[in-house]
């Protein structure tokens, strides 16, 4: 008898231990986006980003705009490679396709940078991609430790 | 009584010194200051008549208006510009004219502003137009650019177009080099432009070719590209757009980045259209400081124009365009086919509007 309910026990950890490993993605989080975006955009020290009009971003970032119910993104004048997106997808199954998109962003900014502006390479190269829930988070910021901190206040 | 009239005598003497240092004093400074006031009215007189007598002034508006907005700017806080009216392009260059950058002697005969384009009367500058459009005139068109333009795109508040830029792009890259991001990673301009069917394009080239090239061969490969587009594009009207000025004091480097380049690539490219046909849109008409440099406080970086600078483009843009002829429109199964011959040309075949 013990041991059936130990071998239950083991079952039952093992299960909840494998749900774990969704990880955030799973997680039901409710991230105030415009405070989110504000925060992060306090880690961009050395440009003033701007708000991009919303109606342009799927042809920035190429995502599938019926996949999306609302995305928030903060570009560069052109000097730097900063940004900061901010996408929440319809269902938190599309979170890593966005991520994909993101690093593909990421991965031609960088090719593009390297010829033009090499001091920005190393910024697109800590860039953060994070989702948590529907959300997936892009920043390209002077200080990427201090993202990641207010990432993970959010449930990042 | 002897030393009574002594004292009196000292004192009349100091009395009369105090008086003698008293008027050479006066006489010194207050002299210099007459002088200068004297000199200073008869070298605005004679600014203000070289003024009238023709100097090209490039905003269109006249001295004793020019004059009358220098009293109002001594006087009161500029507002921000906010439209690209000629007038008002005069205004905003006012505050530099007024302090750093102003000349320093104003006897001198300096015009009040200095022309933004190498021939004013060219038929090629696309004019004011009184009904600006909405975004809507751009849901055809397509921008094909530098950073600049990048950064047009990301801070203008733009709801419309298709954007083909890419940071650095040259007139070499434009051509041949695959800067153009897609989701399958970067792709040529022809390429990207061959995904789609566009009844305007708009080009913002020239800033990374500031000493680049020996001029001619950039004036030969800037037609031979645009008329390669051209045939990717057949009836699409071309709008080819200055190159905005820089503030050479931020620039990282002035070596081939400053505005006498400007001015002769500019030069060029209104020729270029003029030429060809195609339309030339003069950006420093509102982003010119009046003395041939970027509006002081426009760019951090002395290039890359703040938000609100890219508002007025935007402004701009949409009160200086060209009606498209109904007759001009292609097809679109016609669009289709040059872009399908476009990308089989091509090494990278991506349809990127499927993205």
């Amino acid at each position: 008898m013990r041991k059936k309910l130990t071998l239950l026990l083991c079952a039952a950890a093992m299960t909840l231990g494998l749900t774990a490993c969704g990880g955030n993605k799973e997680k039901e989080v409710s991230v105030d986006v415009p405070k989110l975006t504000e925060e992060l955009l306090s880690t961009v020290t050395s440009d003033q980003l701007t708000e991009t009009a919303s109606d342009m971003l799927a042809s920035i970032y190429f995502y599938e705009p019926n996949d999306v119910a609302s995305a928030v993104a903060y570009a560069s004048s052109g000097a730097t490679a900063c940004e900061v997106a901010v996408i929440e997808s319809k269902d938190a199954k599309n979170t890593e396709a966005i991520e994909k998109l993101f690093q593909t962003r990421v991965d031609n900014q960088s090719a593009l940078y390297a010829s033009y502006n090499e001091g920005e390479v190393a910024k697109l190269d800590d860039a953060i991609i994070e989702s948590a829930g529907v959300y997936t988070v892009l920043c390209v910021c002077d200080d990427p430790d201090a993202a990641e901190e207010i990432l993970e206040n959010y449930g990042f | 009584m002897g030393s009574q009239k002594r004292r009196r005598r000292r004192r009349d003497r100091l009395v009369l010194n105090l008086l003698i240092i008293v008027t050479l004093v006066l006489v010194v400074f207050e002299g210099k200051l007459v002088y200068t006031m004297f000199t200073h009215h008869s070298s605005l007189s004679e600014a203000h008549e070289t003024s009238s007598s023709g100097t090209a002034v490039s905003t269109g508006g006249s001295v004793s208006e020019l004059e009358k907005k220098k009293d109002q700017a001594t006087t009161s806080f500029l507002p921000e510009v906010s439209s690209n009216h000629f007038g008002e392009a005069a205004l905003a260059g006012l505050p530099d004219m007024l302090t750093a950058e102003a000349p320093a002697d104003s006897g001198t005969e300096q015009p009040d502003t200095l022309p933004t384009v190498s021939d004013p009367d060219s038929p090629a500058i696309v004019p004011k137009s009184d009904s600006p459009v909405d975004d809507s005139y751009f849901a055809d068109a397509v921008f094909i650019g530098d950073s600049r333009m990048e950064g047009f795109r990301n801070a203008s508040g733009i709801t419309q177009g298709r954007f083909f830029t890419s940071v650095g792009m040259s007139l070499s890259s434009m051509r041949s080099d695959p800067i153009i991001s897609t989701p399958e990673g970067n792709i040529t301009v022809a390429a990207a432009l061959s995904g789609g069917s566009y009844s305007k394009i708009y080009i913002m080239l020239g800033t990374n070719d500031l000493g680049e090239y020996d001029w001619d061969s950039f004036r030969e490969g800037f037609i031979s590209t645009i008329e390669r587009f051209q045939e990717i594009q057949p009836g699409a009207i071309i709008y080819i757009c200055s190159v905005i000025y820089v503030d050479e004091s931020r620039a990282a480097s002035t070596e081939y980045v400053n505005n006498a380049n400007v001015d002769k690539i500019n030069s060029i490219l209104l020729d270029v259209c003029a030429e060809k046909g195609y339309y030339y849109l003069d950006l420093n008409e509102f982003l010119s400081n009046g003395y041939g440099s970027l509006i002081d406080g426009a760019s951090s970086d002395g290039v890359h124009l703040y938000e609100e600078y890219c508002k007025q483009m935007l402004d701009y843009l949409k009160s200086h365009y060209i009606e498209v002829p109904e007759s001009s429109k292609e097809p679109e199964s016609d669009g289709v086919t040059a872009a399908e011959t476009e990308s089989e040309s091509e090494t990278e075949d991506v349809d990127i509007d499927e993205a």
